[in-house]
């Protein structure tokens, strides 16, 4: 039975490389571009706070309702009610381009609340100190938030990176490939079991390999 | 060279109205180790922290060196915030940062030459006993030495000001003792002026020239460390000196003086300094024909001065007794009348 599993190898494999080429590119580019925004994000959501060191009610309401909206909506509905909206940034809706816009605007938000719970444990009296010693805001952003979250921060990070294969799964519905869609079209639709235990296996692998990368980064610079 | 003016700190929780400093007006000397000494939640944190403005006072005016700090913009307050170090209960170290990173940090932040770095970090690290630990993380050092690395760090931009904000309150008495010993050193040789705040009368007896008293977020006493052990106004700082050395007599034994046949008078003498020593009690017998007997003595260090206390019982003629402590007086002892008990 194991030696009928692997056989199918023979038919799919150069499938597999290519849905796993796809699945990385999407996620490769979509986290990168997330974390960015995120970050920004995320602090912005921190120093903008009532007692932090740039307090802005107006910014911090207006980003908090905003990530709480878009928060709100699954990825699959997200992705086609901005259709219009991909089209006119990345000229088109359909394939990994038309992937990877809707997978930024769903987890970009979803990294800038990871980072800000991340940013928010850093002991404020550090930042005092900081103050206190004549340090910019600047200089306390990048000296003081971002170096001692820096375990959190990644933390958080694995765990939108986690969340980011997941909805790029779902990429198959604007043709943009990836596993999850071998999974769909063939383990499903055409009834190939075999097909679809190698599509879990692997993202079960690729999980796996993110969240022990990141707890092992994470480790690293923790030094307590 | 610090100066509140009628400084003010009002806090509003909701429509709760916290006034957390009243009205504080202190003037703190070049050159000397100023302490105020409160209950949790005087207000000795809020005051402490309008000196260097990360409060910024309701009212009043605070001024170092004579520069009014409300009229700053942004750079100048940084600047002036150079120049003053600031420590903290808790120590607020960099957890991701070695010792020596630590302490570099006041000269990171002005971009100071790296060689320049390491001949202060080297200096501060000797001063303050950590050679050893340079490249050790804070979370491998005790409370005493992450406290050490905070002292060096403040000193590194050579403040002329160092705020202590309950420096010593996380650590145990010998610690306490040794970060106490440093703070005197650092006042003495590199003539830092120290503003520390405790909760501890401990700590203002070894280290303080003056002390401020706060209650309630208002300064209720202020002066010389020994004129306050010495003669204390307020019912709260005699309460902060009986925490250290309990000068009242037991009430049983004050009741049985009383019965006693002749239960004369009851004194407390304080002695200061040079007066610490001389045969007083013989001349109250040789000279004015008094017997006193000793109910209580007690001797300790006020920072460099030593400091007295007996308690005596003196039987005798009214008038030998009113002309023998008159005495005293003249010779500058401190003599108060301990009524009896009832
Ligand atoms: N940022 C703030 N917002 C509201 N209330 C505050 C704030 N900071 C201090 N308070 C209040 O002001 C009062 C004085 O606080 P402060 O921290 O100055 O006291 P403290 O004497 O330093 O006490 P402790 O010995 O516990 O440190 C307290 O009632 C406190 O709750
Ligand atoms: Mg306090």
């Amino acid at each position: 039975m194991l030696a009928k599993y692997f056989d199918h190898f023979g038919e799919f494999g150069d499938l597999y490389g290519q849905a796993l080429r796809e699945t990385g590119i999407m996620v490769g580019y979509a986290l990168a571009i997330s974390t960015v925004i995120g970050l920004f994000f995320g602090v912005v959501l921190v120093v903008t706070r009532r007692d932090h060191i740039l307090p802005n009610v107006v910014v911090y309401q207006v980003l908090n309702v905003i990530i709480n909206i878009l928060r709100s909506l699954p990825f699959i509905i997200l992705m086609v009610a901005i259709i219009p909206i991909t089209k006119w940034i990345v000229g088109t809706s359909i394939g990994i381009k038309g992937a990877i816009v809707p997978l930024v605007v769903y987890t970009a938000p979803y990294i800038a609340r990871l980072m800000e719970s991340a940013l928010l444990e850093v002991d404020r009296g550090v930042i005092e100190a900081f103050q206190a010693m004549g340090a910019t805001r600047t200089q306390i952003i990048t000296r003081v938030l971002l170096k001692e979250a820096r375990p959190a921060l990644i933390l958080g990070l694995t765990i939108g990176t986690i969340g980011l294969i997941g909805a790029s799964a779902m990429a198959g519905v604007v043709g943009a490939g990836g596993l999850g869609d071998v999974a769909i079209r063939y383990g499903y639709q055409r009834w190939k079991p075999e097909v679809m235990v190698t599509c879990v296996i692997l993202l079960v692998l690729a999980v796996q390999l993110v969240q022990s990368l990141g707890t092992w980064i994470a480790k690293r610079l923790r030094k307590r | 060279m610090i100066r509140l003016d009628n400084v003010s700190k009002t806090f509003y929780q909701g429509n709760k109205k916290i006034e957390a400093v009243k009205n504080a007006t202190l003037q703190v000397n070049k050159g000397e180790i100023f302490g105020v000494i409160g209950f949790s939640g005087a207000g000795k944190s809020t005051l402490i922290r309008c000196i260097n403005f990360l409060e910024r006072p309701t009212e009043g005016t605070v001024s170092i060196n004579g520069v009014n700090l409300a009229g700053l913009n942004g750079a100048q307050l940084r600047a002036t915030r150079r120049r003053i170090g600031m420590i903290f209960q808790n120590f607020n170290l960099l957890s991701s940062d070695t010792v020596f990173d630590n302490i570099a940090t006041p000269l990171y932040l002005v971009n100071t030459p790296k060689k320049e770095i390491v001949r202060k970090v080297r200096e501060l690290l000797n001063l303050v006993g950590l050679q050893e630990k340079e490249s050790v993380y804070p979370a491998q050092l005790s409370g005493g030495q992450k406290q050490r690395v905070a002292i060096a760090r403040a000193l590194a931009s050579d403040p002329e000001i160092l705020l202590c904000d309950e420096a010593t309150s996380a650590l145990d008495p010998q610690t306490t003792d040794s970060i106490l010993d440093l703070l005197l050193e650092i006042n003495k040789k590199l003539n830092i002026t120290i503003v520390l705040i405790t909760h501890e009368m401990h700590v203002i007896k070894k280290i303080c020239d003056r002390v401020a008293v706060m209650e309630n977020g208002e300064v209720v006493e202020q002066g010389k460390v020994l004129d306050i052990f010495s003669n204390p106004q307020k019912p709260i700082t005699r309460n902060f000196i009986k925490s250290i050395f309990d000068v009242n007599l037991p009430e049983p034994l004050l009741k049985k003086l009383e019965s006693q046949q002749d239960p004369g008078k009851i004194f407390r003498i304080s002695f200061i300094g040079d007066h610490v020593g001389e045969p007083v009690l013989a001349e109250l017998v040789t000279k004015f024909s008094l017997h006193p007997s000793i109910l209580y003595g007690n001797i300790t260090q006020i920072k460099d001065t030593t400091f007295g206390t007996l308690i005596i019982q003196v039987t005798g003629s009214d008038e030998a007794i009113k002309a023998g402590m008159a005495y005293l007086e003249e010779r500058e002892l401190r003599i108060e009348v301990i009524p009896h008990a009832g």
